[in-house]
């Protein structure tokens, strides 16, 4: 899901570069004191991740798991996929350095987008937060291949074949990390709820 | 002269500094990186080049898209990898020859054989595919992150005092 260097031509990139930094100045805005070292964490976790190849299915695909940066983080999803994104790059060549806006853009920007739409369920009952942490980890990565179809798009003209390509490749990982989301989602609901979004006092005087 | 101001202004500050050393080895490291993550190597033996591409997972790149060009960009020859993702082709001309893969999707290689190379082909043979430090790399990810988490909540903890 990296795209190299020498791929995208200059507006490509640029517009990329230019969104990216748009949406990492809005996540660090966000960013709350409280939450800089969950944010740490995780953006370990993502700079780890891409390193878990997945064996199943045709192409070469690694988790990513942006759909749990995203519902746990927000918009702060962004700056912390950058900072993973830069260090994947220089320490194991994933991707160009010129194309690190579009990059962070192609991931982060799905990963936000399902926080938006997925976060308001997390406090609910266990069974509808648990799926909709699977849709979230789901959709994203889904998102993310239409992205980076979408991206390609200027540069090999034919959206639909690129893009299919991309997400049945991605099909496996898309499971896996709903699946991966999911429990991480069920785990911190039991363990530690005040990490997840929309926790209130009021719901822990009431568990 | 420009690198030595820098440190000399980082020098009044040891975070400063830090900040200039991490950069500074970011931008080494950028140098060094001579591979991006599809892998691609070609050696000469004989009057053949011999091309092979791989993905970092260990797959073959079947059926990339191949390109020879000479330094000032003309293209010599075209084609794409088998199943075992090789490819060899004669060589065209004396010169550098800048070998570029397209694995489709995004993934983008090159290499390139000097003229050296090619003049003396007894040489030749198939270079060694670097070592893999994929640990080390992780557990200087791993600091890098940690440190520049810290370096946030240092700076955000000193906004809210201010």
């Amino acid at each position: 899901m990296h795209i190299s260097e020498g791929v995208l031509s200059g507006p490509v990139l640029l517009s990329g570069g230019a969104l990216a930094a748009a949406g990492t100045a809005i996540g660090l805005k966000k960013l709350d004191y409280d939450r800089i070292a969950q944010a740490g964490i995780l953006s370990a976790t993502f700079f780890v991740a891409a390193l878990i190849h997945v064996p199943i299915g045709p192409a070469n695909a690694h988790l990513i798991l942006n759909g749990l940066v995203g519902l746990l983080l927000g918009w702060a999803a962004f700056p912390v996929i950058l900072v993973a994104l830069v260090l994947q790059a220089m320490l194991f060549q994933f991707g160009g350095i010129t194309a690190l806006g579009v990059n962070t853009l192609i991931m982060a920007l799905p990963a936000v987008l399902c926080y938006l739409v997925f976060s308001p369920f997390l406090q609910k009952n266990t069974t509808l937060a648990f799926s909709t942490a699977f849709a979230c980890g789901f959709l994203s990565v889904f998102l993310s291949a239409l992205g980076l179809g979408l991206a390609l798009v200027f540069t090999e003209k034919n959206f639909f074949e690129i893009s299919t390509i991309v997400v049945l490749a991605h099909i496996p990982v898309m499971i896996i990390e709903g699946i991966v989301t999911a429990i991480c989602v069920a785990f911190l609901k039991k363990v530690q709820p005040a990490m997840l979004p929309g926790f209130s006092r009021r719901d822990q005087s009431r568990t | 002269m420009l690198i030595s101001r820098c440190i000399l202004i980082a020098g009044m500050n040891t975070i400063r500094l830090n900040i200039a050393v991490f950069l500074l080895s970011l931008f080494l490291g950028l140098d060094l990186a001579e591979a991006h993550r599809v892998n691609l190597f070609a050696w000469v033996e004989g009057d053949i080049v011999h091309v092979e591409s791989k993905f970092s997972s260990g797959k073959k790149v079947k059926s990339g898209k191949i390109s020879v060009a000479d330094p000032k960009g003309n293209e010599l020859v075209k084609g794409t990898t088998n199943d075992q993702g090789e490819f060899s082709f004669k060589i065209p001309k004396k010169s550098d020859l800048k070998i570029v893969l397209l694995a489709g999707t995004g993934h983008r290689a090159e290499w390139t054989i000097a003229a050296s190379e090619i003049k003396a082909p007894a040489a030749g043979k198939k270079p060694d595919p670097k070592k893999d430090n994929t640990i080390n790399a992780i557990i200087i990810g791993i600091g890098c992150i940690f440190i520049l988490t810290a370096l946030v909540a240092y700076i955000r903890k000193r906004k809210q005092t201010n």
